[in-house]
């Protein structure tokens, strides 16, 4: 669509000597959400190819993965997507059991979903946002804001932190849920879809936020999939494809949800299904909080799970295996897996190669950020460079899950 | 276009809808707070500047074991244990502790690893400074902040499952024969 209306306009100029000229955006530029750069090649204000590079942000984590226990690791992944610590958590503790094999009792699996949801919420509360802000509409950052702190201090209620969380546990989660903290997450959820419809109020029917949104970073199903894409930027296309669908985990096949699609894959539209999926997270937050049965948090399984410290205390064999795992970390059966999972921005999966012992032999980590700017190029191609910062926005990139 | 949608557009009444909205948001409470004036009150379980703990009879809690060095993800924990003899009595504990807050990512796994509870966790996060030497908390300072906030560490430690509030905690407490403070 774009690249021929370029080539209408390209035979319509009369013939003066033209040239490309190449601009360096980034790595300092303030809508490069972290430190990435694009190389952008322009011909007048059209872009004809832009060259995302890398690395900036680079901390070897994946080799850092390679020295440390599997336990160990947990807080590092807080620190691969900055925004959703949570759901980083959630993933890497998904692999390592299922390399373990590792049953989660059913009130854990309760307590992931509802976070897990919350930090989907504080996602895209983060990308609506920033997104607007990018955009030029700044009332929209102050009340997402708004909204994203009242969770954050849940999240501290919670686990002691509010962006670095580390709350997920190999067989369970760290802490259990206190009265005060459902209450919290009761009120939030039933104040939240007012919330959701002042944004609304605030940018769908601005003209200027839709001509800046309505047919940008446009990407057809076919070439979505075949990027790899996956998340709102893949749903936006109209394509049906969400892991807690597809493969249910936690909590999400028992509760009653939607997957919002769009149709035209623009930026317009994956604004619409992150709004709705917001509205949905709400639904599953609730029942999950009204089913939630009861039981313990943390599976007993003496040989790979911390134990308990009143059992450290009084129990020798605890104390032992606290010892030993602390130390030495459990012993993983040899093998490989990969387990993917739904984070808000898309699938967020761990490969994890075990040689046995107490570290893994490699850690790999699908981060959807990563993928998602393979098909930078091919979505910006065309439009104006004004245009740029929308389609950077339209993915929800992290740069520090990019470059890991 | 409709008569209706030609007034919509020229009295741009989507930003008319949207300025009443931010209208009427200067009436609601203020969410923010005045920083140095104002101060929020944190929950038990956070997860803040790191104190080594006494024992109520005034006995350090810590028996340098090792574990929490061996905890950490970031390597920021050294201990130096050692035990001397009072009375034919033996009695271990760290000579040397020290934890590098400047590299320290306050995951709390020390901790969780500990286990006699020596290290807890308390509300302090005010310990900015301009010599960067001065954040590596050697031993004196770190018990300095667990005695300081001892009521913080003892609610964290109770908050994130370590210890519970009743007299059991006392019972749980590893007691050397008959050694007292002298
Ligand atoms: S809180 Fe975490 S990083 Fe800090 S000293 Fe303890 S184990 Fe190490
Ligand atoms: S603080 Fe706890 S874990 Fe660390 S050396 Fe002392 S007793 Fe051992």
């Amino acid at each position: 669509m774009a690249e021929s209306q370029l080539l209408e306009e390209k035979k319509s100029l009369p013939l003066l000597r033209t040239e490309e000229l190449l601009v360096n955006m980034g790595p300092q530029h303030p809508s490069t959400h972290g430190v990435l750069k694009v190389v952008l090649t322009l011909e007048g204000e059209r872009i004809i190819k832009s060259e995302p590079v890398l690395g900036f942000l680079h901390r070897g984590v994946e080799k850092l993965a390679e020295t440390i226990t599997y336990h160990q690791f947990i807080p590092h992944t807080d620190r691969l997507d900055y925004v959703c610590a949570m759901y980083n958590n959630f993933a890497y503790v998904r692999a390592v059991e299922k390399l373990l094999a590792l049953k989660v009792p059913d009130r854990a699996e309760y307590l992931r979903t509802i976070i897990a949801e919350v930090q989907r919420i504080i996602g895209h509360l983060f990308w609506l946002g920033s997104q607007a802000l990018d955009i030029g509409a700044m009332t929209v950052f102050f009340y997402t804001f708004r909204e994203r702190e009242l969770l954050l201090d849940i999240f501290d209620d919670l686990c002691g932190a509010r962006l670095t969380t580390s709350w997920y546990r190999i067989g369970g989660v760290e802490r259990d849920f206190t009265p005060k903290i459902i209450d919290d997450i009761y009120k939030f959820v039933a104040d939240f879809p007012s919330k959701i419809d002042e944004y609304d109020t605030l940018l769908v029917n601005n003209r200027i936020w839709l001509a800046r949104t309505k047919g940008i970073a446009y990407i057809s199903a076919e070439d979505a999939v075949s990027f790899g894409l996956s998340g709102p930027t893949l749903r936006g296309s109209g394509v049906d494809y969400d892991l807690r669908k597809v493969a249910p985990y936690g909590a999400y096949d028992k509760v009653e949800w939607k997957v919002p699609l769009g149709k035209n894959g623009d930026t317009y539209d994956r604004y619409y299904i992150r709004m709705e999926e917001m509205r949905e997270s709400t639904k599953i937050i609730k029942q999950c909080l009204d089913q939630l049965p009861e039981g313990p948090y943390l599976a007993y399984e003496p040989k790979v799970v911390i134990p308990a410290k009143d059992r450290v205390f009084t129990d020798m064999e605890s104390m032992i295996y606290q010892f030993r795992l602390f130390t030495n970390g459990f012993n993983a059966p040899p093998g490989d897996i990969y387990c993917g999972t739904e984070a808000h921005k898309g699938e967020l999966g761990f490969y994890i190669v075990s040689r046995g012992g107490g570290k893994p032999y490699r850690l790999k980590i699908r981060a959807p950020s990563f993928i998602h700017l393979g098909a930078f190029d091919h979505m910006a191609k065309g439009y104006m460079i004004a245009d740029i910062v929308t389609i950077f926005g339209t993915y929800d990139i992290v740069m520090g899950e990019c470059d890991r | 276009m409709t008569i209706r949608t030609f007034f919509k557009n020229v009295f741009f009444q989507e930003i008319l809808k949207a300025l009443k909205l931010t209208f009427k948001h200067s009436f609601v409470k203020e969410v923010t707070l005045q920083y140095p004036h104002q101060k929020l009150q944190l929950p038990d379980a956070h997860r803040g500047a790191l104190g080594l703990l006494y024992y109520d009879d005034g006995v350090e809690r810590c028996v340098g074991c090792d574990l929490c060095q061996a905890a950490c993800p970031s390597h920021c924990i050294r201990v130096v244990s050692g035990e001397d003899q009072e009375n034919g009595v033996l009695r271990r504990f760290a000579t040397e502790f020290y934890i590098d807050m400047t590299k320290c990512v306050f995951c709390g796994f020390c901790v969780e690893a500990c286990p006699v509870n020596a290290l807890g966790m308390t509300k302090l996060y005010e310990y900015s400074t301009a010599n960067k030497r001065s954040l590596i908390f050697d031993k004196p300072r770190l018990y300095e902040v667990g005695k300081n906030y001892y009521n913080d560490a003892k609610a964290y430690l109770v908050a994130h499952n370590q210890e519970k509030a009743d007299e059991s905690a006392e019972a749980w407490r590893y007691r050397f024969p008959s050694f007292t403070k002298q």
